[in-house]
């Protein structure tokens, strides 16, 4: 096979057996055939055994993204050789199978935030779909896309578990912390909104996660150590330390730092300069170096992503 | 192909396919131009690694190199510097992200195809992100800010880092040199070939060498080719037009630091270039390859390039690409040839 024949197969009009023909057909199975392999079917496709999930796979990656997304093209506009094809293809197939993987994850998060939007704080709003409340005046309106982006940007912070590359449906988030997410959006939001509206910050805030999954595909060890309680205690007293001595001021600025909202932003909210929140932040972080010092790498960025947590979360928080 | 049974789903799905297949990376004609707002396919100078698809932000006022955004397929791992254009907005057929923070020059000989194009209001929004101080500025198009060196998105961003580097290095390279040094002009040996040209035709452009204002690199074996008729045709000139062809021969006679190679495997030029027996250029450019030169200047006739104008060479970019060298930009300074 030459990408020259490839090439060529592609050229040919569909009613002449072209654009995807059985040379091209041929590739996609192969690659699907070598990279399945690698994983478990229950995970990647929901059968017990590849046998009963390959031909899925080829019809998924050809029919969504090959030809659905135009990929193809993006293929054919790249490759000059046979191992660029194949290479391109691979990367296809590989983010077919995580795509499926991570839409099992927003699933399950998404049925876990349905039993907790159905308690206290959170108001359910009969109708189709069902809306929820966090004391929004129940109207008949739709959170807009740039709330939606505020509402992912803000729940950033809030941490996550970290998962093994083995686990079935990885939870993402404790029920604590998912609880915390949701008032984060609610908060975020003038709006009653729907579980679709969730699924869109999910999906956004999730992006990170993604690509981890392509890489797990290429089999890079994914960090799942979890804290000690030596670890946890040291943790709590440097955010507390933090917290306890941040004027509201720096608390603005330090958010926006580890939630990586650009200088001039912070200025807008703060009405000053770009150049004066820039000299703040620099005197904040000086300030607030002892409280990191001593603890290791990993142990300060839990400190960041629990004090990011906090600044986050509405002041007048209902006891979450 | 007669037996293959294409299954149903299959055809089902081509039915909805429309447009165009999309040309190669090297399916492009020569000689070349680029503009600002186009969707091109670019190959790495060496040879080594794939071709990648970037958007031309701006073309240096030479036409030698544009300044290009790296385009990637990626938009599950959007950051909040990267912009998802959809196929509305570039009409290609798949949506791609433009990586504001990747950006860097490449030689317009590296460039495919045009195959898509973005608006000039487009570009303007684009770079208002890549300056990073507007979050709101397309948010919805964008993804969340990588929020540590840890995440896998920081590792995918430092790989594209380095793919930008592999396209654009020898480029980059080559902007910064070009503010410190003339470029040194390579003359065409077929300049010197008299046997198919009448003696009044072959001076005029000679002269036109003499008096260039960069300096001059003539291939010795040009002048000193016994075959020939150059010396019977330099013996038969008046003498105010040797003399004037003077300094050109002497130019001819200097030793080079780093003589040509005494032959290359293949070389193959974009234009094609016409019969013309010598490699004498070709061995030229390699020695300027192995000094670390990826751009060369040709003084040249339009007739010696096959299947294009005068007008296109001048305003556009051969390409040659030796094998095992990779691929070499050629900037044509066409002499005229009746004056």
């Amino acid at each position: 096979m030459s990408l020259g024949e490839l090439r060529a197969e592609y050229e040919m009009p569909a009613a002449q057996g072209g654009i995807i023909g059985p040379k091209i057909l041929n590739e996609v199975t192969r690659a699907v055939g070598i990279l399945t392999k690698r994983y478990d079917p229950q995970i990647y496709a929901g059968v017990a055994d590849w046998r009963d999930g390959v031909d899925d796979v080829v019809q998924g990656v050809v029919t969504d993204l090959l030809l659905g997304e135009g990929q193809l093209d993006y293929i054919f506009g790249q490759a000059t050789t046979l191992d660029d094809f194949r290479g391109l293809l691979f990367f296809q197939t590989k983010r077919f199978l995580a795509r499926g993987r991570r839409r099992t994850v927003i699933d399950n998060l998404l049925d876990r935030c349905k039993d907790i939007l159905a308690q206290p704080p959170f108001e359910s709003i009969a109708g189709r779909p069902i809306r929820y409340s966090l004391g929004q005046d129940p109207e008949d309106c739709q959170p807009s896309d740039s709330e939606l982006v505020a509402a992912a940007t803000y729940s950033r912070g809030v941490p996550r578990i970290t998962y093994n590359a083995s686990e079935r449906a990885p939870i993402v988030y404790s029920r604590e912390n998912l609880t915390k997410l949701l008032v984060i959006v609610g908060h975020n939001l003038r709006c009653p909104f729907s579980v679709r509206h969730l699924h869109l910050v999910l999906e956004s805030l999730l992006t990170d996660w993604i690509p981890s999954f392509l890489e797990e595909v290429e089999e890079v060890p994914v960090p799942t150590a979890e804290l000690g309680p030596d670890d946890e205690v040291q943790v709590n007293a440097a955010r507390d330390l933090i917290l306890a001595e941040l004027t509201a001021e720096e608390a603005v600025i330090l958010r926006a730092q580890i939630l990586r909202i650009p200088d001039q932003a912070v200025a807008d909210e703060l009405e000053t300069s770009r150049q004066t929140v820039i000299t703040r932040k620099q005197r904040l972080f000086q300030r607030l170096q002892p409280a990191l010092s001593g603890l290791s790498e990993d142990l300060q960025v839990r400190v960041i992503e629990q004090v990011g947590m906090d600044l986050t979360l509405p002041d007048q928080g209902p006891g979450v | 192909m007669t037996s293959w049974a294409r299954p149903e789903w299959l055809h089902q799905a081509l039915s909805e396919v429309e447009g165009r297949p999309v040309p190669a990376p090297d399916q492009v004609e020569f000689p070349v131009r680029v503009a600002r707002g186009e969707i091109r396919a670019a190959q790495p100078m060496d040879g080594e690694g794939g071709a990648r698809l970037l958007l031309v932000l701006d073309v240096d006022p030479d036409h030698e190199w544009a300044n290009a955004m790296l385009l990637s397929n990626l938009i599950e791992a959007a950051t909040s510097n990267d912009v998802r254009l959809d196929p509305r907005d570039t009409g290609l057929r798949f949506a791609v992200l433009a990586e504001t923070d990747v950006v860097g020059p490449l030689f317009v000989a590296q460039f495919g195809p045009r195959l898509g194009v973005v608006s000039d209001e487009d570009l303007r929004t684009l770079q208002l992100v890549q300056r990073g101080d507007d979050l709101e500025v397309l948010s919805t198009r964008r993804g969340l800010p990588v929020r540590s060196r840890r995440e896998s998105r920081a590792l995918w961003k430092g790989l594209e880092l380095q793919t930008m580097h592999d396209l654009g290095g020898e480029c980059l390279a080559h902007v910064v040199m070009k503010e410190e040094t003339d470029p040194l002009v390579l003359v065409d040996d077929a300049l010197f070939d008299i046997v198919e040209t009448d003696a009044g035709a072959a001076l005029g452009p000679l002269l036109q060498l003499v008096d260039s204002p960069n300096p001059l690199e003539v291939p010795a074996e040009a002048i000193l080719d016994e075959g020939g008729e150059l010396p019977e045709w330099l013996q038969a000139l008046n003498p105010t037009e040797f003399a004037a062809l003077e300094p050109l021969l002497v130019q001819a006679l200097r030793e080079t630091d780093i003589p040509p190679p005494a032959q290359i495997t293949e070389a193959t030029w974009r234009p094609e270039r016409s019969a013309h027996n010598s490699s004498i250029v070709e061995r030229y450019i390699a020695a300027r390859v192995a000094r670390g030169e990826r751009s060369v200047r040709l003084a040249t006739l339009a007739r010696q390039w096959e299947g294009t104008t005068s007008r296109a060479l001048k305003t556009g970019i051969i390409q040659l690409r030796i094998e095992g060298a990779g691929l070499v930009q050629v900037t044509p300074e066409i002499l005229e040839e009746a004056i």
